[in-house]
């Protein structure tokens, strides 16, 4: 029956576009590993650019994030308070927004205002670099430049598991 | 018929020859977005479906039939 | 973990064709039951609850719907996995739906009073994005139906009791940043063993307008083949266990439809205005019209809504 030929025909199409595989790189940063450096101009045009070897000697914590990830949007608050509890006792906060263009990021800015540094990252270079693979995933980075802790998601519950990871980096240091 | 199997092939073929290219989670801001969703407005689609259900003689898709409907 | 509450109540109105008698010059009449119309209210309440994992999700639903003559009740599990770094994701998922049949008016019109349906549903579809502003999503889907299939209102209406469809569809989305618009195509191929084949294609344009509003006008082309038991005039010398039906549902015929929404998007509230005309004719039918039907529908529908979401 024709019908019956066709819809084969098209099933092992269907089969043929899954099975084009992607290669999954091994190279992103893990925790234990050394952070790589970066710089990146502020979403800001009046704020100076951010760059990670400037921090050195502070415990950073990274976050890669977008204003359609709603996720993110639901951490930045919480982010922000976190910053404000631990910034006197050496925390940094660069949440690298990769919205594109950076006006969907700015708007977002504009509804809640932040504290912490918020580079730009349009193009997805540094994501590219630090191999995000989740939105959002964040770093804490050690006074040193090491990795201690990769966080992918954000759910309720997930700030204090990363509250914790900042209270001991900073007691240690 | 033929124009609408043609169409179709056409469609597919397309999108299989232009080859997909990875899209990297920070990359997936346009598939956030309402408009690109499969179902933008799910009340409206089960509306739409219901009338047509009840004008056509076809039904089903890409999801199991929901809640059957005495209108065929 | 997500649960999800539907609840729905639509209202409808119209006059349902009872049966088809040849006219004086050899072409189909069609008699209307009730000069005043019909009216027809459904309400339904669904409940749904997603779970979520770390490479897909499982949800399941269960609801209940229910019309002056009409209740069904079913249920669905359905399932989701991602892979390709989430390039690629498989859906699967099955339906069982089990319906009650028991027509208005039955003693008056001698109608049947109370028959049974069930329908069980299977799907799988693949969801794969091409590139940063486009993606691709194919499925098949298969259902099998068996009970009382017929059209209780009408005179002569005897179907058989199992039916199996067949339909597989892809559909395509592509955003165009210039332009702040997205481009809808998708296509139907569907069969059945009643002998309905039809081809839907249906494209749609979703163009914002500033940050809060869309607007999406779109066509829509419809056309299937007769069922093999189709016939424009009731046959009542048959014996009352062959197949037969004059539902123009079952005619051969093809329908083309336009419509345009306006979306309005204020955060937690959405407008939607929908305005929307549908022609169905035998000379648009892509499949050979042996026997026109004469009870072809052409209607217009306007649609208000509102949703508000917690």
């Amino acid at each position: 029956m024709i019908i019956k030929q066709r819809a084969r025909t098209l099933a092992a199409l269907t089969i043929a576009a899954v099975a084009a595989n992607f290669s999954s790189s091994a190279w992103a940063v893990e925790e234990g590993e050394m952070a790589p450096d970066f710089s990146l101009p502020s979403i800001y045009a009046d704020q100076p650019a951010v760059s990670l070897s400037a921090l050195r000697g502070k415990t950073v914590y990274i976050d890669f994030w977008a204003s359609w990830c709603a996720p993110c949007l639901l951490s930045m608050p919480l982010y922000n308070e976190m910053y404000h509890k631990y910034k006197d006792q050496g925390l940094e906060i660069v949440a690298i927004s990769v919205d594109n263009p950076i006006e969907d990021g700015l708007d977002f800015l504009l509804d809640t205002p932040l504290d912490f540094l918020i580079p730009a990252d349009p193009d997805g270079d540094i994501a590219e670099l630090f191999e995000v693979f989740g939105m959002p995933t964040s770093y804490l980075i050690e006074p040193d430049g090491t990795v201690s802790l990769v966080h992918v998601g954000f759910r309720k519950g997930d700030i204090e598991i990363i509250e914790e990871a900042i209270q001991k980096s900073l007691a240690t240091h | 018929m033929r124009i609408l199997r043609i169409t179709c092939l056409l469609l597919l073929a397309t999108s299989l020859l232009t080859a997909c290219t990875e899209v990297r989670p920070w990359q997936r801001g346009n598939f956030a977005r309402v408009e690109m969703q499969w179902q933008t407005d799910p009340l409206e689609s089960a509306l739409n479906d219901h009338i047509f259900f009840s004008k056509e003689a076809s039904s089903g898709g890409n999801s199991a039939a929901g809640g059957g409907c005495g209108c065929n | 973990m997500a649960l999800r509450i539907d609840a729905n109540y639509e209202s409808l109105s119209g006059a349902s064709p009872w049966f088809t008698l040849a006219g004086s010059d050899g072409k189909p009449v069609v008699s209307l039951s009730g000069a005043s119309g019909i009216r027809d209210r459904r309400s339904e309440i669904s409940v749904g609850a997603s779970y979520y994992l770390e490479n897909g999700s499982i949800s399941g639903n269960i609801g209940y719907s229910e019309e002056d003559d009409y209740r069904a009740v079913y249920a669905g599990l359905s399932g989701e996995r991602h892979f390709n770094n989430d390039n690629t994701t498989l859906s699967a998922g099955f339906s069982y739906s089990s319906d009650d049949i028991s027509p208005t008016d039955a003693k008056l019109f001698n109608r049947v009073t109370d028959e049974h349906k069930n329908s069980a549903s299977a799907y799988f579809s693949v969801n794969q994005l091409i590139n940063q502003v486009s993606s691709i999503q194919s499925g098949f889907s298969i259902t099998e139906q068996s009970g009382f299939l017929s059209d209780p209102y009408k005179l002569r209406d005897v179907r058989p009791e199992d039916k199996t469809q067949l339909a597989w569809t892809t559909s395509y989305r592509r955003f165009f940043t210039t332009a702040d618009d997205a481009l809808h195509i998708n296509y139907r191929l569907y069969h059945d063993d009643f002998g309905v084949s039809s081809h839907t294609l249906d494209t749609a344009w979703h163009q914002n307008i500033g940050g809060s509003y869309r607007l999406i006008p779109a066509v829509r082309y419809y056309s299937q083949s007769a069922a093999d038991f189709f016939t424009n005039i009731d046959d009542f010398t048959q014996p009352l266990t062959a197949p037969q039906s004059s539902d123009y549902r079952l005619s051969a015929f093809g329908a083309i439809s336009g419509s345009i929404s306006l979306v309005a998007d204020f955060g937690k509230w959405t407008a939607t205005l929908t305005a929307e005309r549908y022609v169905a004719r035998e000379k648009y039918s892509a499949y050979e019209v042996s026997q026109p039907s004469t009870a072809l529908v052409a209607y217009k529908r306007v649609s208000f809504g509102i949703d508000y979401s917690f």
